[in-house]
């Protein structure tokens, strides 16, 4: 009986501490905080609708030359993989929505651009200290990369980590 | 004049951006200023300790007080330590990050983000 009770309070206790985890700064191999967000028509796209795809959340701001620089090869990928289940989320950290409309028109990128004025999800949520700061997230919504600076998309190794989050249930 | 300062701030922002690699902390600005919180620099200590800044900041949160006492000793004391305060900032729930961040909106600063 003793033992047993023990085993609750273990059990109690480590669960608490998981919910403690997922409420921290959130890194690799925890879940991907949850978010409501609009896009630039104004269309609220929530992550949790998403849930399924292997996503790549990419924080940036049209006044982030590292973030614009990024952004083509980010795109090539996204166009190469969306029919796999892949999703590129672009949150743009910038307080009005037209530099970014023209940025993204000009640049033809086809992913998906959120707007993140008050930085809640980017600061708030994430944790995010310095642009861009990107997070690959995998079918269950678990964090498997953190990849803070800017990154070339479109190298080999990059695609074939997604390939195989793709194949994974 | 609120834009000079803005167009200051953001000025400044990039000459610390080249200065700077992600790993710094938060970047707060004020009246065309700007500091990484746990900064050494003496520049910071007067905007954000000297003047009592900061402990307003922190008093106008709900934080944990062992956390404001954290934020101040690690800005404001000769324990001042970035890699301390970007401990206590991962430590922090979102809604404890969000408190953070409006306080100091409250009180006149800016939360700004860098490029790598």
């Amino acid at each position: 009986m003793r033992h047993t009770l023990l085993i609750a309070i273990v059990l109690l206790l480590s669960s608490w501490a998981g919910a403690a985890q997922i409420e921290t700064a959130p890194e690799v191999g925890s879940y991907a905080p949850p978010f409501v967000l609009k896009d630039l028509e104004g269309k609220t796209v929530s992550l949790e609708s998403l849930k399924g795809k292997v996503i790549l959340l990419n924080f940036w701001a049209t006044y982030c030359v590292p973030c614009k620089t990024e952004m083509p090869s980010m795109n090539a990928l996204y166009e190469a993989l969306k029919d796999k289940g892949f999703l590129v989320l672009a949150v743009s950290i910038d307080t009005s929505v037209k530099p970014v409309k023209s940025f993204i028109s000009g640049k033809k990128l086809r992913f998906p651009v959120l707007l993140d004025k008050d930085k809640e999800v980017f600061f708030d949520s994430y944790a995010a200290l310095g642009l861009p700061t990107s997070f690959l997230i995998d079918r269950n919504g678990i964090i498997v990369e953190k990849v803070v600076g800017p990154k070339e998309w479109g190298a080999p190794d990059v695609k074939d980590k997604i390939l195989r989050l793709l194949s994974a249930k | 004049m609120k834009r000079m300062n803005r167009l200051g701030a953001w000025g400044l922002a990039a000459v610390v951006a080249a200065l700077s690699a992600c790993s710094s902390t938060v970047l707060v600005s004020k009246d065309g200023k700007g500091y990484f919180l746990g900064s050494g620099s003496n520049a910071a200590y007067r905007m954000l300790c000297e003047s009592g800044d900061l402990k307003k900041v922190l008093a106008d949160t709900r934080l944990p007080e062992e956390t404001r006492e954290g934020l101040y000793k690690y800005n404001c004391s000769s324990e001042r330590s970035g890699d301390r305060v970007k401990q206590i900032y991962a430590a922090l729930t979102a809604a404890e990050r969000k408190d953070l961040r409006l306080a100091f909106t409250r009180n006149g600063y800016d939360i700004n983000y860098l490029p790598c």
